[in-house]
């Protein structure tokens, strides 16, 4: 069940600002797009797929489950690159999750909030580090670890884009999409092929 | 509506509902510590506009002595000695948290009337021990989901609900929770007697003072007086309050309009960051005053019908002060943010001395009726928002944050974080805001990997 968090304005009280958490809201602040008429109301024969659309699906809506307590935060580091996790990625935190071994979490450590792997060692729970590099966290006897939240996934950007290095813009050679015919050749070949099947006289030939 | 609970012990003879009100400790200061965890175990004051005085404190800055209201320059530097960490208030991500809370808690309890930004009242059908029981549940799921702790009070009115809050966050052996059946059962009236008049949900300053020369100085007081003595000689309001008192519910959903719940008029007003001068100025602030004001007027679907603005300078400085004030007659009731800002800012055109430093403006718009049931005769429409503008400012705010874009001066835009980012330089001090952390895609909270 998912609430909805990008209803209309109107739903929430009058004495509440105005305010909903945009998660994930990577297409360009459309996270449910609007359902489109698929056609004018002249067009004739009906569109028969109209009863069946009611608009795209929404990303944040099927990633996030409990959207009044998911949180989106920035990772800065790259202690978790062995989960996927990658300096800048975006972190979806689920706050209401109870967290199991195996879980990457956003713990509190020394006043900040960090993210790690819940692991368990000889019967003691501790916090490891996903990169060889960086050290595992194995809290004192008596010691408590503080999670802050269950992380249930992260946005990590693959494009390679402004910040890299300057690449050319021109396109690649031997580089084409689906459907396109450069210079006006067909896939299945040049000339036109005889009528096997047998026409119904019904449509188009 | 309501019904027996089916495992109520009472067997059955009357249908109880139990009011319950949610109420979070400190509510600003918790929110300031939700993403920043340093702030845990840490006095934390939140201050209100232009980091005047001290609005909110968590637990660590009430045990230092600090009090509601204190100017903060009067404390800043025996504060910082303290440790003190002072924010300005961040409107964006307590309102974020509060949406999120409220949603969280409905899920517990029905009926569910957000009275404020951090307290609700919702039913229990159930029998105390089972609302007990859900209550804590609910504070806990509240507590983890949000980071931001509430306090429960429990009983048969929302008069004695509050009592019952206050009393929760007052003894923290309750762990949050107090059922008031529970507190009259063990200390009787005395519960009661320990509550100041003042402290009674309904009753004010203005109230109080009456109320002590009648001898009535405590809640128990109130509540043994006699009802229509005091409905003659206050209100019915106060009347009911003595009913409530006494455990008969008479406050409905909805609250009454006295108690503050129902706006039948908007109002947005600033001081600002120094005093400004000259008319265009003033008419910028008007304009940008009005477009939010007509914000929250879209947003409850309402029409006004007049517009009202005013401006004052320093009372600290009596020699000079003045203050300008006018009301503008719509022709139509309107819910245009290009009609409104326009009366607002023309309003005082001609009308204030050009030399006067201004330090305050606001706006306020009155005689408000419902849009969608706004008629009139055929051929006299209100005179809506029928050129869409209305719905593409709000879609432009909420896409890109407020003050990207508006009417007139209101879409220009400033270098820093401070709350109007309006670029004007007389926009609100906030020099201590924190991120907001949940409404601007720039100010994500951050892990550290490492």
């Amino acid at each position: 069940m998912v609430a909805t968090i990008h209803g209309s304005p109107d739903a929430a009280p009058a004495s509440l600002p105005e305010c909903r958490v945009d998660a994930l809201s990577l297409f360009r602040g459309h996270p449910s797009p609007v359902p489109q008429a698929l056609e004018a109301v002249h067009a004739g024969f009906p569109s028969v797929a109209q009863d069946y659309f009611s608009g795209d699906f929404s990303f944040d809506q099927n990633v996030i489950v409990h959207p009044d307590s998911t949180f989106i935060i920035h990772v800065a580091g790259d202690s978790m690159t062995g989960a996927g996790i990658f300096d800048g990625d975006l972190l979806v935190v689920d706050r209401s999750l109870e967290p199991r071994e195996g879980d990457i979490v956003i713990a509190i450590l020394d006043d900040e909030l960090l993210v790690k792997r819940l692991a368990r060692r000889n019967g003691r729970t501790m916090l490891r580090a996903e990169n060889p590099a960086y050290p595992d966290f194995l809290p004192q006897e008596g010691e408590e670890l503080v999670i802050w939240g269950v992380v249930i996934g992260n946005y990590h950007w693959q494009r390679v884009d402004a910040k890299g290095e300057s690449r050319s813009d021109s396109p690649l050679p031997q580089v084409t999409y689906p459907g396109h015919t450069p210079h006006g050749r067909g896939r299945t070949g040049g000339q036109s092929r005889k009528p096997v099947y047998p026409s119904t006289g019904w449509g188009s030939a | 509506m309501s019904a027996q609970g089916p495992d109520d012990p009472a067997g059955g003879t009357a249908l109880t509902s139990r009011v319950v009100l949610a109420d979070a400790n400190s509510f600003f200061a918790s929110c300031e510590a939700v993403f920043d965890p340093s702030l845990a175990d840490r006095p934390v004051v939140v201050l209100s506009n232009n980091d005047g005085c001290v609005v909110a404190r968590n637990r660590p800055a009430k045990a230092l002595g600090i009090t509601n209201g204190t100017p903060w320059f009067t404390i800043r530097e025996r504060a910082m000695q303290d440790g003190v960490v002072a924010r300005s208030s961040n409107y964006e991500l307590y309102a974020s948290l509060s949406r999120r809370m409220m949603a969280i808690m409905a899920h517990f309890l029905p009926n569910q009337e957000v009275y404020s930004i951090d307290e609700c009242f919702m039913d229990s059908i159930w029998n105390d021990r089972r609302t007990v029981e859900i209550c804590r549940e609910l504070r806990a799921a509240v507590l983890r989901s949000t980071g931001i702790p509430v306090s429960v009070g429990v009983a048969p009115t929302k008069t004695l609900a509050k009592v019952a809050n206050h009393w929760a966050k007052d003894h923290p052996s309750t762990e949050g929770i107090t059922l008031w059946s529970q507190v009259e059962a063990q200390y009787g009236d005395q519960a009661l007697a320990s509550v100041p008049v003042d402290q009674v949900w309904g009753v004010g300053r203005r109230l109080t003072g009456r109320l002590m020369g009648m001898g009535i100085t405590t809640a128990l007081d109130l509540r043994d007086a006699d009802p229509s003595l005091i409905r003659h000689r206050f209100s019915v309001m106060l009347q009911r309050t003595v009913l409530e008192l006494r455990g008969q519910p008479c406050i409905g959903p909805e609250g009454d309009a006295a108690r503050g719940v129902r706006t039948n008029q908007i109002l947005c007003s600033r001081m600002f960051s120094h005093p400004i001068e000259g008319y265009a100025t003033l008419a910028q602030a008007l304009s940008i005053y009005a477009q939010k004001a007509c914000r929250r007027l879209r947003r409850q679907h309402g029409l006004c019908g007049k517009v009202q603005v005013f401006c004052s300078t320093s009372p600290y400085a009596p020699q000079q002060f003045c203050a300008a004030g006018r009301t503008v007659v719509l022709e139509d009731p309107s819910d245009d943010p290009l009609v409104i800002a326009g009366a607002a800012s023309r309003a005082l055109k001609g009308r204030v001395d050009p030399h006067a430093r201004w330090i305050r403006a606001g706006v306020v718009l009155l005689d408000l009726t419902d849009a969608d049931h706004f008629h009139t005769l055929e051929g006299l429409d209100a005179a809506r928002d029928t050129h869409g503008l209305g719905d593409v400012l709000e879609d432009a705010t909420r896409r890109f944050g407020p003050f990207r874009v508006g009417v007139g001066y209101g879409g220009i835009r400033g270098q820093g974080r401070g709350d109007e980012d309006t670029g004007a330089d007389w926009a609100m001090n906030r020099g201590m805001l924190s991120p907001r952390s949940t409404t601007r895609w720039d100010e994500m909270a951050v892990a550290q990997a490492r």
